[in-house]
């Protein structure tokens, strides 16, 4: 009964969503004829425009019962749905009965198109009376992107299909609709703990039951991963139909960045989280140590972010100085794409991945969807090029405008360099040269390292540049604090990582190259009243430094420390960005001490108040800045060990001491666990007792273990152990031990994104502050309503 | 929503250059973005030629001796009782039967999980034993289970791996059942 209002309600959803993309198209069609037709505000075609709103608040309404009814089968334990069979069982958690709504593929897509839908309507609902004229083309685009979602979902990957049996044959099909000549049939657990399908109970009290979710995906970052990375996609569609929207209308000012710029900086919160979580899950659970494999469809969840990234500051620029229109448009009509094509990667063979979930069929009709989409988009933008000509130049390489534009290249970069690495090569190499060629983290890490440290750069001078002209000494002056803060943070942490004989050499060669540039630069500037030598000196001696430590670093034989001379680097360029951030805190905060008398905490949160998305977007840098620090820490600086120990023995590593005291066995309804219980020493003093263990989880999926690792987990970075096996009942046990130094902060990190993408993105009154509008300069540099 | 007012933060200087003419500074930016766009294209081409690792089918592994000592990437399927797990030094030793590489093929035979238990059920596949060195027991190496392998093939006929990925669980999501009772 319930799966059946499921059912029907997801095909009802799917109708409307079919009828408003094609009433929201009719409504304001003529707008994409030639010549300039504006769009119909009133009369018989403005009603269809209504019909196809009306149509999308129902299709959301639909699919809320659609998605209700999935979740009471799931916590009823209905196990004549495929569904609930392969994703939960009778003795889980009722936590995980309900979050297997997306645990897998059928109910995710369901999932997603939910989340669509509400999307969709709730954008169009917002925005319906102040951008009437765009509403048309947002409806087209959610509704058509909803209505793919929800046929792929009803004709190839159906939640609500039963499990139907052929009583002469006993063959079984699984299908919404019940064949002709087949009765119910369910799984019912046997005696011995297997599933068999009968038509009625086998036995007095059989129970019917399911196959339960796999226990490595039992984790609470597993759990909240694809939601979130759902969310971040999704949320993104609403930009790209609001793009092209105002290109279909030929709205070629920033009216519609304002309205989705909310709606991109939390997707893009979401997708950052949904990326980090994953991350985690693969720490907790799956025992190597890490987070980040580059693996092709962890790649393609990372693409959309970059490109996301990237828009997100462009965008800015379109808002205040009417420029990057195009590029914005090619950013989000690329984000889009990616999104989709995220979706379809992990969900398709198309290259051999830990996570490919199928062959299934749904993966072409994905990728011709989003390429005929994108086809589409495309053509409309070259229509409409002309218009978005930028209102101004591009004045000096020294400008923001000109950060910005770089901003996007090293984004589109490195989304291009992954990309390739996971998709492009692989495929073409299959596909041309008969051979396929897989490439591996160290292709990742040598191609978007470098570029990452570029972002890191501009992040870091994109504050310190002025508008329109800018010569370099000007930059060059604003960047005189973080650039000698940078210096002193890479010496002080070469002479700590390396010690003083390679910083001395790195000094040495720095200086060399910075008064060659400078030299260059005395001649270049001998007759202009511009020269600042002494700032260009400086600036001259950080790249100096940059350069001397990568040339130290990949130079072979140049240096037998190349990781401490690698590293140093990474945390020059994060650093820079990190004390430029500081400094624009300290700058704001001391400006109104000396203006206002304020002291500096009340005048810290006002800057907040006032400058909200200026200083909630500093914030977020320095979120980015500690990951980075996090992630150079925990890669690099990773050492690992292994030892079989027996009752009372110890190993060490580095500062640590693990001594073993002995093995524990455990049972629980369906798992038997065997615990070893550890003592760790820090330098002799004794600071946790943990419990690296292997759970064995027994099922009608079969046996699967687990191999959770313990954790210590202070400031300096985790001490991380796992069981690797145990002999004799335990009277030795093999250890297998990570120390992950400042692996902490790539969580903490993402705790300091979501933080400042709230302060950042808090609505406020529309009122502006009487403060705030006598700062602003007379004659206004007031963006057009 | 709010008016955007992106103003120069409070203590910045009003003044600014005085604008230069438009027109022969586009010149200088295109060279320049060109110039920054082949220097990404030459990082992206350095690390394509050096960091690439051919894709081997196990029975080419087996059949072509020269590749021996090529670092490459390779798949197969687990066969669940040759499964050695030895302490010290920590080795784990399996061996890994030939499946097909092409994805087309594989939904011939019946989609992935089916080829897997066809090529660990057939005897007259190529196989290949495997070690890899350092590493704990994995919890999805399991009979039929795929394994994706970088390393390279030793000339004692052992494919020595320096990394071993597992196919992720949801994949073996249980096909639908044969019999009824």
């Amino acid at each position: 009964m319930i799966a059946e209002i499921g059912l029907v309600t997801m095909v009802l959803g799917l109708i409307c969503a079919v009828y408003a993309a094609a009433a929201g198209l009719w409504g304001a069609g003529p707008v994409l004829t030639p010549g300039n037709v504006a769009v119909p505000l009133s009369g018989e075609r403005a009603r269809w425009v209504l019909s196809s709103r009306n149509a999308a608040l129902a299709a959301f309404v639909l699919l809320t019962i659609s998605c209700g009814a999935l979740v009471i089968t799931l916590v009823d334990g209905d196990f004549q749905l495929a569904y609930v069979h392969s994703t939960t069982m009778r003795s889980s958690d009722l936590f995980f009965k309900v979050t297997a709504l997306w645990g897998g593929q059928q109910g995710s897509l369901l999932f997603w198109s939910w989340l669509m839908s509400a999307f969709g309507a709730a954008a169009v609902l917002i925005n319906w009376r102040s951008h009437r004229r765009l509403m048309p083309f947002v409806l087209a685009v959610t509704m058509l992107t909803l209505a793919f979602f929800l046929a792929l979902t009803a004709f190839f990957a159906n939640p609500f299909d039963r499990f139907w049996a052929y009583p002469d044959t006993g063959r079984i099909e699984a299908t919404a609709l019940q064949p002709a000549g087949t009765v119910p049939v369910a799984p019912y657990q046997m005696t011995d703990g297997t599933l068999s399908f009968w038509l009625e109970p086998p036995f007095p009290g059989a129970q019917t039951d399911g196959l339960g979710l796999n226990p490595l995906l039992r984790h609470f970052g597993m759990v909240i991963h694809p939601p979130m990375l759902y969310l971040g996609f999704v949320s993104l569609v609403i930009p790209f139909a609001f793009a092209i929207a105002a290109l279909a209308v030929r709205e070629y000012s920033a009216a519609w960045i304002r309205v989705t710029r909310r709606w991109a900086l939390v997707a893009w919160l979401f997708l950052s989280l949904g990326l980090i979580l994953g991350g985690r899950w693969a720490y907790d659970v799956l025992g190597w140590g890490g987070y980040w494999g580059w693996d092709p469809v962890e790649n393609a969840a990372m693409l959309p972010w970059l490109t996301a990234t990237a828009f997100l500051h462009s965008i800015m620029i379109q808002e205040k100085r009417g420029m990057l229109k195009r590029w914005n448009m090619i950013l989000i009509i690329l984000t889009y794409w990616l999104v989709i094509f995220g979706t379809f990667a992990t969900r398709s063979g198309v290259v051999s991945s830990v996570h490919s979930f199928a062959e299934s069929p749904i993966g072409a009709p994905m990728l011709a969807f989003v390429t005929i989409v994108v086809i589409g988009s495309l053509a409309l933008l070259a229509s409409r090029w002309r218009g978005l000509k930028a209102e101004a130049r591009v004045q000096s390489w020294f400008s923001r405008e000109s950060v910005f534009m770089l901003n996007n290249l090293a984004f589109v970069s490195i989304a291009v360099a992954v990309f390739w690495g996971s998709f492009g090569v692989p495929i073409i190499s299959e596909l041309f040269l008969n051979q396929k060629i897989t490439m591996g983290p160290p292709y990742f890490e040598r191609v978007a390292g470098p570029l990452f440290g570029a972002l890191f750069i501009l992040m870091g001078i994109a504050p310190l540049a002025a508008w329109r002209s800018a010569s370099a000494e000007r930059l060059g002056r604003s960047m005189r604090v973080p650039t000698a803060l940078s210096l002193a943070l890479m010496v002080a942490l070469l002479l700590i990582a390396g010690g003083v004989a390679v910083t001395a050499l790195a000094v040495v060669l720095a200086a060399v190259i910075g008064a060659a540039l400078t030299g260059v630069y005395a001649l270049i500037r001998r007759r202009s009243e511009k020269r600042d030598l002494p700032t260009v000196a400086l600036i001259n001696a950080l790249i100096g430094a940059y350069a001397a430590l990568a040339l130290l670093t990949f130079v072979p034989d140049l240096n037998d420390n190349a990781l401490a001379t690698g590293a140093v680097l990474a945390y020059g360029f994060i650093g820079f960005a990190g004390f430029s951030t500081l400094y624009e805190y300290v700058k704001g905060v001391r400006a109104r001490v000396r203006a206002r008398g304020e002291n500096p905490l009340t005048a810290l949160a006002r800057l907040f108040q006032i400058h909200q998305r200026r200083y909630g977007g500093y914030f977020i840098h320095l979120g980015i800045v500690v990951l980075g620090i996090g992630i150079i820490g925990s890669t690099v600086f990773q050492t690992e060990t292994q030892q079989t120990l027996a009752r009372g023995d110890a190993l060490s590593i580095e500062h640590y001491t693990i001594r073993y005291d002995g093995l524990d066995f455990d049972a629980g309804p369906d798992v038997m666990i065997t615990r070893a219980n550890v003592t760790v020493f820090d330098n002799g003093r004794e600071v946790a007792q943990l419990a690296p263990m292997r759970e064995m989880f027994v099922s009608a999926r079969g046996n699967q273990s687990m191999t959770p690792p313990a954790l210590y987990s202070p400031l300096s970075g985790d001490v991380y152990i796992l069981l690797a096996s145990w002999e004799n009942m335990g009277e030795t046990v093999t250890l297998k031990v990570y120390l992950n130094p400042l692996v902490g902060l790539v969580w903490l990190g993402g705790v300091m994104l979501i933080i400042g993408t709230l302060l950042a993105a808090w609505p406020h009154p529309e009122r502006v502050p009487a403060e705030r509008r006598a700062e602003l300069p007379a004659g206004g540099s007031a963006a057009k309503a | 929503m709010a008016d955007i007012t992106w103003a120069d933060s409070p203590e910045e200087e009003s003044a600014h250059e005085p604008v230069a003419q438009g027109g022969g500074l586009n010149m200088k930016f295109l060279i320049g973005g060109i110039l920054i766009l082949a220097a990404v294209v030459i990082l992206v081409v350095a690390g394509t030629l050096t960091s690439g690792r051919f894709f081997i089918t196990v029975e080419e592994l087996v059949n072509r001796p020269e590749l021996v000592g090529e670092t490459v990437q390779t798949s197969g399927v687990v066969l669940g009782d040759t499964i050695k797990f030895q302490e010290d030094p920590m080795e784990l030793h399996f061996t890994i039967a030939h499946i097909s590489d092409d994805t087309a093929q594989i939904e011939d035979e019946g989609g992935l999980a089916q080829a897997l238990h066809v090529a660990a059920s057939d005897a007259s596949r190529a196989r290949v034993p495997v070690v890899v060195e350092g590493m704990p027991m994995p919890d999805l190496l399991q009979h039929e289970a795929q394994a994706i392998l970088t390393g390279y093939m030793g000339a004692d006929g052992v494919f020595h791996a320096t990394d071993l990925m597992l196919k992720c669980p949801t994949r073996y999501d249980e096909a639908v059942p044969e019999q009824a009772g």
